[in-house]
């Protein structure tokens, strides 16, 4: 039972943005993805979560085979990702973000939906339930009914965490979840993190935050130019030249 | 308004008026699903309703079925051609799957206009009986009423999709397609299924306007017809459905209006569209009436 990465790789045109590289994140582990900008962190995370596939190697959940599947079979097998440059349903409130993650690949009853069957309006105070719950972890209980183009960039960043928790993952892949935060919100980010850690639930996470990754890391590993270069503990990854070079 | 509508004067009147903005609210409504609701414009709700129309009209000429049992067979012709025209949406989507659905569009005119069986080519379909309960043709305030009643139901369908969880979505991929299919939402799918949804209602209107003009011919679906549809959901706002209605009432009583010049009745429409969309770019901002909504 594991997220695991078997020395793949991805070209875009004549670029290797990603060149071999394997990694394994098992349920309550969290692996970080550290090094420059245009290492291939963000490939990583893309093949990982299904947005890309990879020219080689390959790609497994849970023993099962993924390699060359879309986002929507690695949603179903339990990776949901959230992205680097937020990607919100800007015209929708926080709460019906937050439904569309707890009932993304859920089927949808057509004719129950439109004639509101006893069963169907049951399914749905549940999905509000989770929804709630999931917006009242990240602090936005209060914020529910709020579109989320009027919220502040802190708030944006919890709808989609929220949003990513509702769809009750087994792997949380997260590119850069602490960008543009303050650091009071990055601690409460990471006491986030560490509560779906305790949970059993895998992450895999890019992030420049140093302060973030030595909390929530228990793996961390240094990609550059595509390649893993060292894979370790924070204190072992972060004194190597090509990181500490960066920092 | 729907109660008012009646009492206006033109080419039409009275209540033929009132039946007629039903026929063109239902089209609307039926785009409000594809366009407003799933975010793909298609060019092609004219001739989908159309299909709609031949339906009833050759089942009520030719095998003599009432008009009610040819509203669910108008209803499934019209989401068949409909889904069909949206296949693409597979593949494309936004402006290169609005072009598309055009071309679609225009093949199925073709179809009518070249079609003897089913469509009577040219010709069209004439002499289709008029409805009926039992044995007692409707009146015109009685069709009228029948036109309300279908407008009123697919309105509250329509709604409730809105509401439940395909419309949030629908919503979602039209906002983001990508963040949508990372959650697991089937973007694709849902897409074709807006075309399919939306030409079924498209076509209970189709079934109206075969059983209010009693003639049906491709010359009444034409990309003209189209243009009002889209006018109609963009002056009542994306996924704006209660206000479809008015909209799509204003806009028959404006057409009728200008009955007489057909020429100037399209251009009217066309510099419409034109200042809709020039006031959604912000065109009009120093106006607080016409600033564009955020």
């Amino acid at each position: 039972m594991s997220l695991v990465l078997t020395d793949v790789r991805r070209a875009f045109g004549g670029v290797l943005a990603v060149d071999g590289v394997s990694l394994r994140v098992e349920p309550g582990q969290a692996v970080a993805l550290l090094g420059p900008n245009g290492a291939g962190k963000t490939s990583v995370v893309n093949l990982a979560s299904g947005a890309v596939p990879p020219t080689g190697g390959r790609v497994a959940v849970d023993d099962r085979d993924l390699t060359g599947s879309g986002p929507r079979r690695f949603a179903a097998a339990g990776v949901v990702r959230t992205f680097q440059s937020l990607r919100l349903f800007e015209t929708m409130t926080a709460q019906e973000n937050v439904l569309i993650g707890a009932h993304g690949s859920a089927r949808l009853p057509l004719a129950a939906a439109v004639l509101r069957t006893p069963r169907f309006r049951r399914h749905e105070r549940e999905l509000r339930a989770a929804t709630e719950q999931a917006l009242a972890e990240v602090g936005l209980a209060d914020r529910a009914d709020r579109v989320v183009s009027e919220l502040s960039h802190g708030q944006r960043r919890r709808v989609e965490l929220a949003r990513a928790l509702a769809a009750q993952p087994a792997y949380l892949v997260l590119d850069e979840p602490g960008a543009g935060l303050d650091p009071a919100a990055v601690e409460d980010l990471a006491e986030l993190l560490a509560a779906q850690q305790e949970r059993g639930i895998g992450l895999l996470l890019v992030e420049h935050d140093a302060a973030l990754v030595e909390r929530v890391a228990d793996v961390v590993m240094a990609i550059v130019g595509g390649r893993a270069v060292a894979t370790g503990t924070y204190d072992e990854v972060h004194r190597h030249p090509d990181i500490a070079a960066q920092s | 308004m729907l109660v008012a509508l009646p009492e206006l004067r033109g080419s039409l009147s009275g209540y033929g008026l009132g039946t007629d903005a039903a026929y063109l609210c239902l089209l609307a409504l039926g785009l409000q699903i594809t366009y407003g609701l799933s975010g793909q414009l298609s060019v092609a709700v004219a001739p989908v309703a159309g299909m709609g129309a031949y339906a009833t009209a050759y089942l009520m000429t030719s095998y003599g079925w009432s008009f009610w049992a040819t509203l669910p067979v108008a209803a499934l012709a019209s989401a068949v051609v409909g889904t069909l025209v949206g296949l693409p949406a597979l593949r494309v989507r936004g402006d290169v799957l609005a072009l598309v659905t055009l071309g679609g569009g225009e093949v199925l005119t073709t179809v009518y206009l070249n079609t003897r069986t089913f469509f009577g080519a040219y010709d069209g379909i004439s002499a289709v009986p008029p409805v009926a309960i039992g044995s007692t043709i409707l009146t015109d305030a009685q069709l009228y009423g029948v036109a309300a009643l279908l407008t009123l139901l697919a309105l509250l369908v329509v709604t409730a999709l809105a509401r439940g969880p395909l419309g949030r979505a629908w919503r979602a991929d039209r906002d983001d397609p990508t963040a949508a299919a990372a959650l697991g939402v089937s973007g694709p799918a849902l897409r074709l299924l807006s075309f399919t949804l939306g030409s079924a209602v498209a076509g209970v209107g189709g079934a109206l306007f075969a059983g209010h003009d009693l003639f049906v011919s491709s010359t009444s679906f034409t990309l003209a017809r189209t243009v009002d549809v889209i006018l109609v959901v963009l002056l009542a706002g994306e996924g704006r459905l209660l206000r479809t209605v008015f909209a799509a009432a204003g806009l028959t009583v404006l057409i009728n209006q200008l009955s007489g010049f057909a020429a100037v009745s399209e251009a009217v429409t066309g510099a419409l569209v034109l200042l809709v969309v020039a006031q959604r770019l912000g065109a009009f901002a120093r106006l607080p009436l016409l600033r564009p909504r955020t």
